[in-house]
């Protein structure tokens, strides 16, 4: 998503896209939101928790736990660029080719921590379609994954540029914060949704 | 994958989708009635009706029916004459347009007067009424009614199957009565059905009853009704189920309570013992719990059906 | 204007500051014509795709409809090719995928590109004195995900097992992997993601676009009906149409990776709700069917005005009302599951919201008929469609109350009466909106007019028929005729009903046929049509201040708005100007 106007810190386009982020980032909240509310009526539902003939995931800590991780760093990665960028409006600056790095390296690390645990649980007998306790836990982990990626393919070309020594806008900054701390927050409610309660 | 699937086995395990497809269609094209004589379009299109109401509480319905057509007719008349006399009346370029905004004060009260017309003269009648008959009629389900013949119903692609408790009033047990596509109750007593589906999603369509409920599968849910007089009428399945949702027909049979009692003892005599487990385990119809590869089944009446490829 | 105080309007220009250069006008053929982001362009391309599946899907509906009035007859010219295996006749199950297919691309694939990707995209930006979209890149983006969309909804016709067949809500279990085996209705499924994610990323930028680019001057209560209809429909859009992906998403786990959220659960193994996927896909698909119809709702309330020469009637009123229907959307998608079993206190909640829609619904009538009255009409084509919307509407509004009240809909749920409502309330009337946007915006979109004998017996025709096909559909609903169904005549109530049934077909057949004089009036005015002049309707709305078609840039100057967009009949303007219109961006002299 690049800022329509230049990169020179114009403070109206920046106002544009950070209206345009809010409305994306409502209808994000609006799918997790959806797909958070077919776990519970799912779970209070169904007789017990777990279902009677299964059992809790197996456990696979301390995966959950690194990914959770990698998420929180990666979150503070993305707002320290996010401020370096604001500093420095639109100068490249090192700081922010750093701290975005540091975020690329969270999420390369979440996904695959992400792909381990799928990895490890399927090892332990327990794959999507092991029961319905296995659904929640798949379905929930790879829906958010797939939006980590989204934030992940986003980050690449504004990383790529400010590693070539052009500025961001502190807009589209603030955009990638936004989208990458709402998925961070997506994902504890995802941990503490299915492995926790 | 280790889920078990409810399949039907599959013989000739050679043919490839595309074949089954071919095979499947040849034959159901000719499962068609032949298409008859065309009648005249003009004379039988009239007067539609609704079908003939054989409930105690089916009135209910067609007055709500009655009083939404006429003062939703009447609004929309209102509209329709407003319309056509600005079309044909009020048109340029030889008559000038009356500058307003609209947004006057009258003008409000105009939009809000009509506004509030509709609301209580069509929406709040309608809902007070409705409210009413749903919980004195439909919704007063006969829990605590000995006199109510409870039959659990079932759906599946594409038949109904009626399960009556039989003499000792207790489902699942060996003198139930149960039958396929035909649920007979007796004349005077309300029928109190629990239905479920064993597949996709089903709608158990009353016509004659102005009723629907839909079976689906891991619930139960609940329709009740009393008929006022003997007959023969149509049960409709009223949700897609599938290529052959348009025959699921069953057939609702209301007889005397004497004709009721008569053919209640003569099925019970009839009703075959449980037929003992397939001792080859190769039976028609069963569980498996791995599918190979897609097949097809020939049933005797003719129908096909699938197999899923895991 | 001080950069302390924004002005009033807007905020996409400052007229005090240097002019910008305007940005270069891309070359080559690639970023011209299919790469670009001019929304302009992509509104056309839009307008392309959304005609092409309009005919696919229509095509469907006449196979259909041969079906049903002569069933078990091979379809004439095209059956033996369409259908070899069975001679030409339409078989039971490929009925279903019909059905399936007609539903689902007319709904996602027709009207939501036309009205909302096409005229939307074309016009928003045009009317709000904008040079482009908020986003013009991810308006690009945007189109190409709904094409890659159109072509994976393409590729499940070639499934092996046959193309989707459960159905354009596709309830589970039926869509499930055992209910619909096969690749299909998976392919079906990514379709509509893809889909969905193309009208979110439509939403951001629609909403965006308003809310920050409009001219100085141009307040919220300035901007033509037209943007109200497609900036609320946008909002609906980027709430519930993302509550869909997850239903979506989730029957994609489970039909793929075997999850248990819509299969039934037994004694034996624990499942999930298939009544949760009705849940889930109604939260969005109520709102849905109004996200098709504000625009052409907006888009009606401008043009009435506009061609009764007069100011639309309770412009707030009319607002007031699309916003409270907008708002009562989201909570009465329960009236879709009335037969599922509900709770009887939810049940009469949904009841009683469903009904209140009515009053905004009825007050922006007494608007559209106030501004008709005492009007100096004119009847060109565009204006003969936007009254046909008003009785076709009329009809099918009326309807949707019987629905809403659940003792009439126990009866009439899953009947032809359900079908005779939504199709004249969606489709006549969406159509009839979107024919009369084509005929009024076709002179701005592509600098020539359309014929409008052609157009006025293009507009006889389908008024006529859509009010007999759908009207009928009606009556068999009250009948008790179900739907879905191939051949009715497997039950016996229904057997008296075929001599109507045969109407409808009749009817729908004379209704397709007509709109090939839409398809020719429009290839033959798009190469021969005379040539348009930049304000043929002579209203005010700044896209016609603009030449016909209108530059890259749009505007040569940002203008700068100074009354509504409906200022027609004033009395003080024909005489100081002696024309009954007043642009927007024009100030009536002292």
């Amino acid at each position: 998503m690049r800022a329509p106007q230049s990169v020179d810190g114009d403070a109206r386009a920046d106002a544009t896209l950070s209206v345009g982020m809010t409305v994306g980032l409502g209808a994000l909240g609006m799918t997790f939101a959806a797909v958070l509310l077919a776990y519970v009526v799912v779970r209070v539902q169904s007789l017990s928790w777990p279902p009677p003939g299964e059992s809790r995931p197996p456990p696979i800590w301390p995966w959950p736990l690194g990914a959770t991780l990698a998420a929180i760093s990666g979150s503070w990665a993305v707002e320290s660029a996010r401020r370096a960028g604001a500093r420095a409006a639109g100068v490249s600056s090192q700081k922010v080719t750093h701290a975005l790095t540091a975020a690329a390296v969270a999420g390369v690390s979440f996904i695959a921590i992400q792909i381990t645990t799928w990895v490890g649980l399927a090892r332990t007998g327990v794959r999507p379609d092991s029961g319905l306790v296995a659904s929640v836990v798949y379905a929930l982990m790879i829906f958010h994954a797939l939006h980590a990626l989204a934030g992940l393919v986003v980050l690449g070309p504004m990383l790529v540029r400010t590693a070539r020594g052009r500025g961001l806008s502190p807009g589209s900054l603030t955009a990638l914060s936004s989208f990458w701390h709402l998925v961070t927050i997506a994902w504890m409610m995802v941990f503490l949704g299915v492995f926790v309660a | 994958m280790n889920s078990p699937v409810l399949t039907i086995c599959a013989r000739d395990t050679t043919l490839t989708g595309r074949e089954i497809q071919g095979r499947v269609d040849r034959t159901v094209a000719t499962l068609y009635d032949k298409d008859p004589a065309p009648p005249n379009m003009f004379i039988t299109l009239w007067p539609i009706t609704l079908p003939h109401d054989a409930s105690q509480s089916g009135h209910r319905v067609d007055g709500i029916l009655k009083y939404l057509i006429i003062s939703t007719s009447v609004a929309f008349a209102v509209m329709a004459i407003v319309l056509l006399v600005a079309v044909i009346f009020h048109r340029g370029p030889i008559r000038e347009a009356h500058y307003t905004h609209g947004a006057g004060l009258r003008d409000r009260l105009v939009a809000a007067a009509v506004g509030l017309l509709v609301l209580f003269g069509i929406d709040a009648v309608a809902v007070v009424r409705t409210q009413d008959d749903l919980r004195s009629g439909f919704w007063k389900y006969p829990d605590n009614d000995p006199q109510a013949v409870r039959v659990e119903v079932t759906g599946q692609q594409w038949a109904w199957t009626f399960r009556h408790p039989g003499a000792d009033g207790v489902f699942g047990t060996r003198d139930d009565l149960v039958t396929l596509n035909e649920l007979r109750v007796p004349l005077g007593r309300p029928v109190y059905l629990q239905l479920t589906s064993k597949d996709v999603v089903h709608s158990f369509y009353l016509p004659n009853f102005r009723n629907k409920i839909d079976a689906i599968p891991g619930a139960v849910t609940r329709l009740w009704f009393e008929p006022r007089e003997t007959g023969v009428f149509e049960i409709a399945c009223a949700q897609h189920c599938g290529a052959w949702h348009y025959k699921m027909r069953a057939e609702l049979a209301v007889m005397s309570t004497a004709g009721f009692a008569r053919w209640a003892q003569r099925a019970a005599a009839d009703a075959p013992a449980a037929p003992p487990p397939p001792s080859d385990g190769g039976g028609v119809i069963g569980q498996v719990d791995k599918v190979d590869q897609v097949g097809k089944v020939e049933l005797s009446d003719g129908a096909w059906t699938w197999v899923a490829r895991p | 204007m001080t950069t302390a105080k924004q002005p009033a309007g807007g905020a996409g220009a400052d007229l005090s500051a240097p002019p910008t250069a305007l940005a270069a006008e891309p070359n080559g053929f690639l970023r011209r014509r299919v790469f670009s982001t001019d929304h302009k362009v992509i509104g056309r391309q839009f307008l392309w795709l959304g005609l092409v599946f309009l005919a696919v899907a229509g095509t469907l509906a006449m196979l259909m409809r041969w079906q049903v009035a002569h069933p078990g007859v091979p379809v004439p010219v095209v059956g033996a090719i369409l259908f070899p295996a069975t001679g030409g006749i339409v078989s039971p199950a490929t009925y279903t995928a019909l059905f399936t297919m007609h539903g689902t691309i007319m709904i996602f694939f027709a009207l939501t590109p036309i009205l909302i990707g096409g005229f939307g995209n074309f016009c928003v930006p045009l009317m709000i004195g904008a040079r482009d979209m908020a986003f013009p890149s991810l308006n690009l983006l945007s189109f190409w995900t709904m094409f890659a969309a159109t072509a994976v909804l393409t590729a499940s016709f070639f499934a092996p097992l046959g193309p989707p067949a459960a159905g354009w809500t596709s309830y589970p279990t039926l869509s499930t992997a055992v209910g619909s085996p096969g690749l299909a209705q998976t392919l079906w499924v990514v379709a509509i993601y893809f889909n969905g994610a193309s009208s979110v990323m439509g939403a951001v930028n629609y909403i965006t676009t308003v809310i920050r680019l409009r001219a100085p001057g141009m307040t919220y209560f300035r901007m033509p009906l037209t943007v109200w209809g497609f900036w609320l429909a946008a909002m609906l859009n980027g709430l519930f149409v993302p509550v869909l992906a997850a239903g979506a998403v989730l029957l994609f786990f489970d039909r793929v990776l075997g999850t248990r959220f819509f299969t039934a659960g037994s004694t034996i193994r624990a499942g999930g709700d298939p009544i949760l996927y009705q849940h889930l896909f109604w939260i969005f698909g109520h709102p849905e069917v109004y996200i098709l119809i504000l625009p052409a709702w907006g888009i009606v309330s401008d043009l009435l005005s506009f061609f009764a020469r007069k100011p639309a009637y309770g412009y707030k009123v009319t607002v007031w009302s699309l916003i409270a229907i907008v708002i009562l959307s989201g909570v009465v998608y329960g009236h879709h599951m009335f037969v599922t079993g509900m709770s009887p206190m939810l049940g009469e909640s949904f009841m009683l919201l469903t009904m209140i829609i009515s009053v905004p619904a009825v007050t922006m009538g007494v608007g559209w008929l106030g501004t008709l009255w005492r009007g100096s009409l004119r009847l060109t084509t565009p204006m003969l469609f936007s009254l046909g919307l008003v009785f076709v509407f009329g009809l099918g509004g009326f309807t949707g109350l019987f629905l809403a009240d659940i003792l009439a809909d126990v009866y009439l749920h899953d009947t032809f009466f359900v079908v005779g409502h939504f199709h004249l309330t969606m489709s006549a009337a969406v159509l009839l909106g979107a024919f009369a946007a084509t005929y009024f915006w076709f002179p701005k979109m592509f600098g020539r007019m359309m014929h409008e004998g052609l157009g006025k017996l293009h507009f006889a025709l389908t008024l006529v028929t859509v009010i007999v096909t759908f009207g009928a559909q009606l009556l068999l609903g009250y009948a008790g005729m179900q739907r879905r169904l191939p051949d009715p005549s497997a039950y016996a109530f229904l057997r008296p009903l075929l001599p109507l049934n045969r109407l409808v077909s009749s009817a729908a057949f004379v209704m397709g046929g007509a709109q090939l004089l839409f398809v020719a009036n429009f290839f033959f005015s798009l190469f021969w049509g005379p040539r348009a002049p930049a304000n043929p309707w002579e209203v005010g709305t700044l896209d016609w201040t603009v030449p016909s078609p209108p530059p890259h840039h749009n505007f040569d100057e940002i203008p700068q708005v100074f009354v509504g967009p409906h200022e027609l009949g004033n009395p003080s303007v024909k005489e100081k100007l002696g024309r009954d219109y007043l642009l927007q961006s024009e100030k009536l002299p002292a």
